[in-house]
């Protein structure tokens, strides 16, 4: 086997390539990243980790089970890194904020018209606070954002996809309406939401509010037309 | 040629060579498991599950162990009966290890089946986050450990039951832990050093990155992150502390190594974690949980020396 200090300096300078972005000189980053840099720079970093682990604690013997349990789960999870399928949970690939964003930033915002005549975003992870915002914005994201402006004020919802989008909004409101009826005022008027409007707000760089457009995408009331 | 000045005592510097888990013992790692899996059994006691019975089963896109579920079967999931059925069967396995009960060697497979049904059952909706990957791959590896030769209902092995070096095994646990936990942040810190290189850091991505979150995201109203937006000041700094985050990221899977080189990571990954839903609205609950729970404290046990392992 070769001795660690090679194997070292082959990570090392594996780094410096990727440090000065080379993958990204070639104009096709994905076959370069995955076939030349990411995986040997992965086993070579873990490979080289593990190692250290085991000379550090468990070179006298004591659990050797138990580090080939954990062993196998990083050998699962560089599996999973690899395939990249977002659906081998708990064995998915790490990719957070790893793809520089340039450009204009584009996502939906949902504005919520209550009974009393006011309006406010419409709180999204409420309903279900372990799915958390993230995970219904993304859902309704993928659903609603190919979604046209209206024409001559008409709400054009389009595909099934969508459709299934536009029920989940309605969904997010019965939710909160819910909520809402429960914590009623004092007074005992109970102020519920009438409306969402979806908006696709745009940013242009540096992304400061100056920079902030919107357009109303449909309009989704309580009951379905 | 005088000797610079030494600021740190040899006792400091070799205090912060030494192994982050040498000499920890069974109440080190008793105390761990009920830190774990009482957070574990606080999350799940506080879920709305059985909330999701009204979302329509067309919206769900199975994921983990539910795409070997046939779908005529995962509908019958879609009834407030069983989503509480699933969430007090996964409250209970948790419980039972918790408290560590007779049978908890084979409660322990059943545990982490509930865990994983449990949390891939919420990765349906929406898309795949990476919230309870860490936590999770950390208890299957405490699942199997000697994390209950203490404070036990019923007692693993005796801490001396083994001739030789008992002891070590403790460590050893906690080093397991350490090195599974810490794969993720290393593979995302890869990525992103493979997939942009140095280039990601002088750009505006992080600009981006706080206006979209914090406009997207809503389960906090903090308005930092704007703020820094607005501020085009401050990218530099912002810059460079996503960079030193990614340093941190690479150098995970040694932060468990050596006290020197846990209190760098803690330094950095804290702050991160602390600071991210303030500027992005985002909270990595779990991974704080797991951080205080196999850095933090074993790093104040050893400076403290606090909970006595009973060993003379």
């Amino acid at each position: 086997m070769w001795p660690r200090a090679n194997l070292t300096a082959i990570f090392a300078g594996l780094c410096v390539i990727a440090l000065v972005g080379l993958p990204n000189w070639s104009g096709s980053a994905e076959s370069l990243i995955a076939g030349v840099i990411e995986a040997p720079l992965l086993l070579l970093g873990i490979w080289l980790a593990v190692r250290a682990t085991q000379k550090a604690y468990f070179a006298g013997g004591g659990q050797p089970r138990l580090f080939a349990l954990a062993c196998g789960l990083v050998a699962l999870f560089l599996v999973g890194q690899m395939a990249k399928s977002k659906k081998g949970y708990p064995f998915l690939p790490m990719r957070m904020y790893g793809t520089e964003a340039e450009g204009n930033a584009e996502f939906l915002v949902y504005e919520a018209k209550l009974s009393d005549g006011s309006s406010r975003k419409l709180r999204l992870g409420a309903a279900v606070p372990e799915l958390g915002t993230a995970r219904i914005a993304r859902a309704l994201e993928r659903r609603l954002k190919n979604l046209p402006a209206p024409t001559n004020g008409e709400n054009r919802v389009l595909s099934p996809e969508q459709r299934e989008g536009v029920s989940i909004v309605r969904w997010l409101m019965l939710q909160e309406n819910g909520h809402l009826k429960r914590s009623r005022s004092p007074a005992g008027q109970s102020v519920v939401i009438e409306e969402v409007l979806v908006y696709r707000v745009t940013i242009r760089p540096p992304y400061t509010s100056a920079h902030r457009g919107r357009t109303l995408l449909t309009r989704v009331s309580l009951h379905a037309s | 040629m005088t000797m610079p000045h030494v600021l740190v005592t040899d006792g400091a510097r070799g205090a912060l060579g030494r192994g982050l888990y040498e000499g920890l013992g069974p109440k080190h790692l008793a105390w761990f498991r009920i830190y774990l899996l009482g957070y574990w059994f606080i999350e799940i006691a506080r879920s709305t599950l059985p909330r999701l019975a009204t979302f329509d089963p067309s919206w769900y896109s199975p994921h983990g162990l539910w795409l070997l579920v046939p779908s005529s079967w995962r509908e019958l999931v879609f009834s407030t009966g069983a989503l509480s059925g699933l969430k007090y069967a996964t409250a209970t396995g948790v419980a039972w290890m918790l408290l560590g009960l007779p049978g908890r060697r084979w409660v322990a497979y059943i545990n982490l089946f509930f865990l994983l049904t449990f949390t891939s059952f919420l990765r349906g909706f929406g898309h795949s986050d990476h919230s309870h990957v860490q936590i999770f791959l950390v208890t299957v590896v405490l699942s199997f450990s000697p994390a209950w030769d203490a404070w036990s209902v019923s007692k693993g092995n005796e801490p001396a039951s083994s001739a030789g070096e008992p002891h070590v095994k403790y460590g050893q646990s906690f080093a397991a832990m350490a090195l599974i936990f810490s794969v993720p942040y290393f593979a995302t810190g890869i990525y992103r050093l493979a997939k942009e290189g140095l280039w990601i850091f002088f750009g505006s991505s992080m600009q981006y990155f706080l206006a979209r979150d914090s406009l997207v995201l809503d389960d906090f109203a903090f308005s930092a992150g704007l703020w820094v937006v607005e501020h085009g000041a401050l990218l530099p700094l912002i810059n460079f502390s996503f960079f030193l985050v990614t340093l941190t990221e690479l150098g995970a899977p040694w932060a468990h190594l050596k006290r020197g080189y846990c209190a760098a990571f803690l330094l950095v990954i804290l702050p991160f974690h602390v600071l991210s839903p303030l500027l992005m609205h985002i909270l990595f609950l779990q991974n704080i949980v797991v951080t205080v729970g196999l850095y933090l404290a074993p790093l104040l046990i050893q400076r403290l020396g606090s909970l006595d392992d009973g060993r003379s």
